[in-house]
């Protein structure tokens, strides 16, 4: 069967390109928006600055992304963040274990809080709103459980360098959420792990019939994005040199706006992790330019909602012109 | 499967429930009647807060009060049902940490039209004066403290910087009023303002942010020293350690340590023990008719190098 | 085009674009008061799209519309509605956890006293479905109803607006003979009253049956409009298709070898019960009867989709356990099921991307995907069995219902069956695909599968199998061998009348 005559009216270019791109173009937008605003928001310092501050929020977002890709949805980082930072903290003490214990331990906290979560529902058929609603809440209290309520101080050097340190001249931040983010990247494009929690996503019951484990794809992913969210509270505790039992609180919901800026759908299936880069920077430029036009928090707030709004909308409409 | 896990996870969690409300219910009948003391605490998750109710509970134990301590967990509507909660528990004595100013009071008023005493401890609530009496120290005067070890550094003048609470919090409030009581007639402008909700987190990431914004600085006023030290990481990574002072209020442990390694300029002395211990005592005081002051101030004190060897623990 | 007087609904000179797309290209159609008019075309020919615009879902983007003298141009359905042009779709979305009441009543319950009068909407309800003969308790929640009764139901729903023009898109793809008699009663009820009826359906014998005129459509043109009488099947396939089409059945006589599935004594309770048959390689072995007999749950059960409850079922003469589609799979089971979009296809997902699900492990080394291998392996099916598609990274949700399933076809097919199990395998695709579909079919017994059909079509199974199995409400009610196929005696079995060998 021949297909109808093809035609490309500017009109349809232009939704194409707003449907593929239209994240970037509001990026830019808001960037061209701050640096007007404020001449010192352009300067390589401030640069450096927001993209280090977008590192530790970002790797969460980029375990929530795909989390929400497999057709899940975790609330739980807040709190894991905070019981994984404690946790490595109480081995971060001078002299008393070499560096790389609290970087595995802080991950395989994560990585157990989020297989558990993975196991409760798709084991349990429990609906992942309400599991990871409750391991927030399990996480904050073994956090305050883990430290008796005071923040774990005195930290070895190594231990803050983990976070603090330089490669090159870049901070260790960017370079270490670059990394996670091509990791993850060829995890979910090029290996058929990824393959089969984008098929888990886009249809559960398709995945089943066609033989997929849908069970251990779950616990998989949940599990993955546990251990990013562990690590990301071992870079927290590293970089504010404390293991904080409230550290991370409201985590899980910019990491949900960041995926969800960025394209990624709620329903599953649909999402790349290059979106959520930028819904995490697009939510970091909006913090970090009105902190310094000294705007109060609240209006910031009021702002960073409003842009969720503003960038979702505009990536339905393009969707659906397609 | 489904059901039964439901069933077993609701078991559990009534079996839990069951432990910890048993855990309290220590008062033994037959003996000499127990004064009973509620206090709902504004957070139990920051650490001076904890300093406060760990000196309730060793005073409570000597005195051989039951003592029983919720946490607000920073919201004043769960404050007020807490409180409500232990007046139908018909405590002996309700003491109060409120998290806001305005948003507690309502705390008050009920405790109050029950015939049930209240007072209020470490902060303060707009209806103060319905309240027994106010045990804690005064806001204002640590942030006037704050202000004249910051006028002795500087000699008079400066650009500041001013790292708040939560907005609304009786203590942004009142360590704002007494840092521009101490600036009074002298040449100091706050540049900036801004809260960074009491979180280490949050003054790291608005020193920066404001590190790059080109305001002029020299002086970091926060109102408590987690958010002093996040601002003071900033300003030592930023290379300006020595150029830009900074200045804290409560005295923690880390915080003295910076102090005598010279990197915290300073920081004000909240006795929080004093505080806890004091509170306790007022309750049994009240609890056994005494009639108490209407308000009980424990002192602050200047913390900088020259005394903070005295308060590091 | 010449405007016919006693034409009361007027569409000229339509034209609707998408993005990269012509749908419709000057498109002009008619409707006289009492007739049946059949609209035909190939998958992708715009009979949905016409239909769509008339039914405000769709706005055109030139062209104009009258209907009684009146110019329209709808902005949404509810306007279209209002005005007297109600649409039964292809596709059913019920809302599942509401009634039947509720779903033909949204938003315009009878009230009492500001609260929804559930006695009353029942009662209406009662009428409607009365109408078209069936006995549906109104308080039934969709999700439990089969995918006929879901069609009944929103039959019931269209008529209940009392329309001047009822369009049927595809009204009897999912229901069985006996339903399709119902509805052409209803149908000749409504001629008689007056309405006009737009009648969209691939099935020839019904559309010489009940239609009055005839319009053929073809990428997006219309080709001709001619009175039923005045035209034959092979004139009409080959106005639709622009080429001749000679054997819609190219069954072949084909070499039946040794026995590869047998199921004996399979049973769910409340479902089916004790069904046995053996099905041998290169043989087509067809499985008949009405819309819930069972069959779809029978062949679930031997995919792993549903877990038996007695009876066992064999592969190559070895017991196997399937217990998940994991296993079925591994023994060489293959299950093409009824829904596509449900079951078959992540329409989110790309063609490439859903053929390849199930060779995972295959196509990857160490856990990476081999793009080239597996971009081969899509390629050479895409173009086996004529998939047409712009190219393997297109979401599967943008192709036509044919290429659909072609795409799910070959999925399967990768597992290399011994057992290829489809269930309906052309419902609600054009000749042209369904044609193909039917000589891959062949050409996979040729190659010495075991092949189950499930149909509800008649003359495809008769046309197709060499055994038919016919159940009637969970019971196998007897085996017919294709010298004894008739239409008489499948449905006689299918109506639960015992007489054939089992």
């Amino acid at each position: 069967m021949k297909g109808p005559a093809l035609k490309n009216p500017p009109r349809e270019l232009a939704g194409m390109i707003l449907s593929k791109f239209g994240i970037y173009i509001a990026f830019i937008v808001l960037c061209v928006i701050m640096s007007t605003l404020s001449p010192y928001f352009l300067r390589v310092k401030n640069v450096l600055n927001i993209l280090n501050q977008v590192s530790i929020i970002g790797i969460i977002a980029l375990g929530s992304t795909v989390v929400l890709i497999s057709g899940g949805l975790d609330l739980s980082p807040g709190a894991v963040v905070a019981v994984a930072g404690v946790m490595a903290a109480h081995f971060g003490h001078p002299g008393q274990y070499p560096v790389f214990v609290p970087i595995v331990v802080a991950i395989m906290t994560g990585m157990l809080f989020g297989m558990f979560n993975g196991f409760v529902t798709a084991v349990g058929g429990v609906p992942p709103f309400i599991v990871t609603l409750g391991t927030l809440s399990i996480g904050k209290g073994l956090a305050m459980l883990a430290c008796g309520g005071m923040q774990v101080i005195d930290l070895s050097p190594a231990f803050v360098s983990i976070a603090g340190g330089d490669l090159f001249g870049i901070p260790i931040l960017i370079v270490l959420f670059a990394l996670c983010f091509l990791v993850l990247n060829f995890v979910m494009t090029k290996m058929r792990f990824g393959r089969r929690a984008y098929a888990v996503g886009g249809n559960e019951l398709s995945a089943h019939a066609s033989g997929v484990n849908v069970k251990a794809v779950k616990i998989g992913i949940y599990g993955l994005a546990g251990a990013l969210s562990g690590f990301g509270g071992l870079l927290l505790a590293s970089r504010t040199v404390v293991g904080s039992p409230i550290a991370g609180s409201g985590y899980e919901l910019d990491a949900i706006a960041a995926a969800v800026i960025g394209g990624t759908s709620t329903t599953g299936g649909i999402g790349v992790l290059s979106g959520t880069i930028i819904g995490a920077l697009i939510i970091q430029v909006i913090s970090n330019g009105l902190d310094m036009l000294n705007v109060a928090s609240y209006y910031q707030q009021i702002v960073k909602g409003l842009i969720i709004i503003i960038a979702v909308f505009i990536d339905m409409r393009s969707k659906r012109g397609e | 499967m489904k059901k039964i896990l439901l069933v077993a996870a609701l078991s559990a969690a009534l079996v839990g429930t069951v432990f910890a409300a048993g855990g309290k219910e220590a008062a033994p009948a037959g003996k000499a009647k127990v004064i009973r003391v509620g206090a709902s605490m504004q957070w139990l998750n920051d650490s001076y807060i904890r300093l406060v109710t760990n000196a309730m509970e060793a005073r409570a134990k000597e005195l051989g009060i039951e003592l029983t301590i919720l946490d607000g967990e920073g919201k004043a509507e769960k404050q007020i049902a807490q409180v409500e909660s232990l007046i139908a528990q018909e405590y002996d004595v309700i003491i109060i940490n409120p998290m806001s100013l305005e948003g507690c009071a309502p705390a008050i008023d009920a405790a109050v039209k029950a015939g049930v005493p209240i007072f209020t401890l470490v902060s303060i609530v707009k209806n103060q004066e319905k309240a027994v009496t106010y045990v804690g120290s005064d806001a204002p005067e640590s942030g006037k403290i704050q202000g004249e070890m910051i006028v002795k550094a500087t000699g008079g003048k400066g650009n500041v910087a001013l790292m708040m609470g939560p907005i609304g919090h009786d203590a942004q409030i009142g360590r704002k009023k007494g840092l521009m009581d101490a600036f009074a007639g002298k040449d100091y402008k706050v540049v900036v303002e801004q809260t960074a909700n009491w979180q280490r987190d949050q003054g790291l990431q608005l020193m920066e942010n404001w590190l790059q914004s080109g305001q002029k600085f020299d002086i970091v006023a926060a109102q408590n020293d987690n958010m002093a030290m996040g601002a003071l990481m900033a300003v030592e990574k930023a290379g300006l350690a020595g150029k830009v002072l900074v200045f804290g209020i409560d005295a923690t442990a880390d915080a003295c340590v910076a102090v005598q390694e010279g990197r915290l300029s300073g920081t004000v002395f909240q006795d929080a023990a004093g505080q806890g211990k004091k509170a306790v005592e007022v309750a049994q005081q009240i609890a056994m008719g005494e009639k108490v002051e209407k308000i009980i101030f424990i002192p602050y004190l200047p913390v900088d190098k020259s005394n903070v060897a005295n308060y590091l623990k | 085009m010449e405007e016919k007087p006693d034409e009361f609904l007027h569409m000229e000179g339509i034209n609707k674009s998408f993005p990269g797309v012509v749908a419709l290209n000057d498109v002009s159609f008619g409707l006289k008061r009492g007739e049946v008019h059949v609209l035909i075309g190939e998958n992708g020919a715009g009979k949905s799209t016409l239909m769509k615009i008339l039914a405000g879902l769709y706005r055109k983007d030139g062209g104009s519309i009258t209907l009684d003298g009146k110019t329209l141009d709808f902005m949404s359905p509810r306007e279209a509605i209002r005005n007297g042009v109600a649409m039964i779709h292809q596709e059913l979305t019920p809302i599942p956890d509401m009634s039947v009441a509720e779903n033909i009543f949204i938003g315009r319950e009878p009230l009492r006293l500001g609260l929804i009068h559930k006695k009353e909407m029942a009662r209406r309800t009662r009428e409607l479905l009365k109408m078209l003969d069936s006995d549906m308790d109104p308080s039934t929640p969709m999700r439990r109803l089969s995918v006929a009764e879901m069609q009944m139901v929103e039959i019931s729903k269209a008529l209940s607006y009392e329309p001047r023009v009822i369009i049927m898109d595809e009204p009897t793809s999912a229901i069985t003979e006996e339903e399709v008699e119902n509805l052409f009663k209803v149908i000749l009820k409504l001629k008689e009253a007056g309405t006009g009826i737009v009648y969209i359906s691939h099935k020839l014998n019904e559309i010489f049956r009940i239609g009055d005129r005839i319009t053929v459509l073809r990428d997006g043109m219309k080709v001709a409009t001619r009175n039923a009488s005045e035209l034959d099947r092979n004139e009409l396939i080959s106005l639709m298709v622009g080429r001749e089409i000679t054997d819609v059945f190219p069954k072949r006589d084909v070499p039946i070898g040794a026995e590869v599935l047998s199921v004996r004594g399979l049973g769910i309770k409340g479902v089916f019960a004790d069904i046995n048959f053996t099905v041998r390689s290169g043989e087509i072995f067809g499985i008949a009867g009405l819309m819930g007999a069972g069959r779809t749950e029978v062949v679930e059960t031997i995919a792993g989709l549903r877990k038996a409850e007695a009876g066992t079922i064999s592969v190559n003469g070895k017991q196997v356990v399937i217990s998940s589609p994991r296993d079925s799979i591994r023994e060489g089971i293959s299950l093409v099921s009824e829904d596509r979009k449900k079951i078959g296809l992540n329409l989110k997902g790309s063609v490439k991307e859903n053929m390849t699900i199930l060779q995972l492990r295959r196509l990857s080394r160490f856990g990476v995907m081999q793009k080239r291998r597996e971009c081969e392996l899509v390629d050479g099916q895409i173009e086996k069995l004529r998939i047409r598609t712009p190219d393997r990274n297109r979401k599967t949700m943008f192709l036509s219902g044919g290429n659909q399933q072609k795409v799910v076809i070959a999925k399967w097919l990768l597992n290399s069956p011994k057992v290829l199990i489809l269930d309906e395998p052309t419902r609600g695709i054009d000749v042209g695909a369904k044609a193909e579909i039917h000589k891959l079919i062949v050409d996979f017994a040729e190659k010495g599968m075991a092949v189950v059909m499930i149909s509800s079509e008649l003359p495809e199974v008769m046309g197709m199998a060499d055994r038919v199995l016919v159940m009637h409400e969970g019971r196998a009610f007897g085996c017919l061998d294709r010298a004894d196929l008739s239409q008489e005696a499948i449905m006689r079995l299918a109506t639960g009348h015992a007489g054939g060998k089992v």
